[in-house]
Formats: structure tokens, sequence, C-alpha cells
């Protein structure tokens, strides 16, 4: 039972893995695989730069004199 | 969840469809492609919190730490789930690289604890009035039985 529920996991998500990803059928039509590394996909995490420097901001703000 | 067992899930996926070509390409594709989603998100919110930081910034002065840092939390949120999405992606290739033999893993379990801490990206999104990448809401709308069978507590 357990295996059945995890080909059917497995099948639903990459069904829509195929679906969503359009690309993936031109991977399998042999027309292209654009595989990048994680590093290279997403080289650094803009978000928490912005945290860095807002946070540095707002020490920057309290060390001010009013 | 750790980050690793999270990890697990992409190759897994990755290695049960297109058998006539290698697992391991078809993983890494799969783990490209939820990096790019991934980096998506991160712009996303990289402007987001930029304005409200501003915002709040503005609106609460020096004495009123408390009002900013509660003005702020969903978006630290979003930054915290985007930071151990992005700590599992580099799991899992980690993991390829390894040469790891991937029928050894427990599939059930990982695959519950990506759907919920996939489900963590997604909310923290919404909650910031973000609208998260279509790959991470339609991987969501058919996994959604999975929801709750991680025995973890995904982060």
């Amino acid at each position: 039972m357990a295996n059945l529920g995890r080909d059917f996991v497995i099948t639903s998500i990459l069904r829509l893995l195929r679906i969503v990803m359009g690309e993936v059928i031109d991977v399998l039509e042999g027309r292209g695989l654009d595989i990048k590394r994680v590093e290279q996909a997403w080289p650094e995490m803009k978000s928490a730069l912005a945290k860095l420097e807002a946070e540095e901001n707002r020490k920057r703000k309290k060390r001010e004199p009013a | 969840m750790t980050a690793p067992r999270l990890a697990y899930i992409l190759p897994v996926i990755a290695l049960a469809g297109c058998a006539h070509l290698s697992w391991e390409n078809n993983a890494r594709y799969v783990l490209s492609t939820a990096a790019k989603a991934g980096a998506q998100a991160d712009e996303r919110v990289h402007d987001g919190y930029v304005k409200a930081a501003k915002e709040a910034n503005a609106r609460h002065g020096i004495d009123e730490e408390s009002e900013y840092q509660a003005a702020m939390r969903p978006w630290n949120d979003a930054v915290g789930a985007l930071e151990v999405y992005r700590a599992a992606l580099l799991a899992a290739q980690a993991l390829l690289d390894s040469g790891l033999d991937l029928e050894d893993l427990a599939f059930e379990s990982s695959a519950a604890c990506f759907v919920a801490a996939l489900q963590g990206v997604n909310n923290a999104l919404l909650n910031v009035g973000l609208r998260p990448p279509k790959v991470f809401a339609d991987i969501l709308d058919i996994s959604e039985m999975l929801l709750g069978m991680c025995d973890g507590e995904p982060r």
C-alpha cells in the first residue's frame, strides 16, 4: 500500500514537473539540456543581503545623534 | 526537518522518470530548475524587503525597536524560508556529487517533508503579499495529501 502511494506521488509530481517545466519536454526530445549548478542558477541570497543591509541601517540610525 | 533530509526528494523524483536519460542528468536538471525558481522568489523578496524596511524605519523611531521588528517579522520569515530551501538544494547537489546510492533513502518521509517545507516558503511569500513562482504552487496543488505526513518539523 505504501509503495502504491509512493508510486502515485512520484508519478504525479513527475507528470506535473513535465507539464510545468516545459523545457523538460525539450530535453526528452533531445533539443537541449540547460543544467546549471545551484550556485550558478542561484548565485547569492539577495534577500538575506537586503536583510543585513536593513539591520545595518537601523544600527546606524541608532548611533546617529537625534 | 534538516536540510539534507529535505534534499533527498529532488534526486529521487528525477530518478523515477525519464528512464532513457541518465538519472543523474535528470536529477541535476530538476535541481537546476528548482534553483532558478528559488532565485526568482529571492529576487521578489529582496525588492519587497528593501521597500518594507525603508517604510518601517521611517515609521518607527529608534525608541520603537519592537514595533520595527514586528513590522519586519513576516519579511524575516520569508528570508529564513528561502535560506532553508537554498540549503536543501545545495545539499541535494552534494549528494549527487558524492555518487550516493539513492535507493537506500526513505522516500515517503522525505517527500512529505519536502512538500511541507515548500509550503512553508510558499506561505511566507504569500504572507508578505508576494506571488510565489508557479512551479511552487503547482507542485503543492497535487501534493496536498502529503501535508501533515512529515515526521519532522519543517523550518
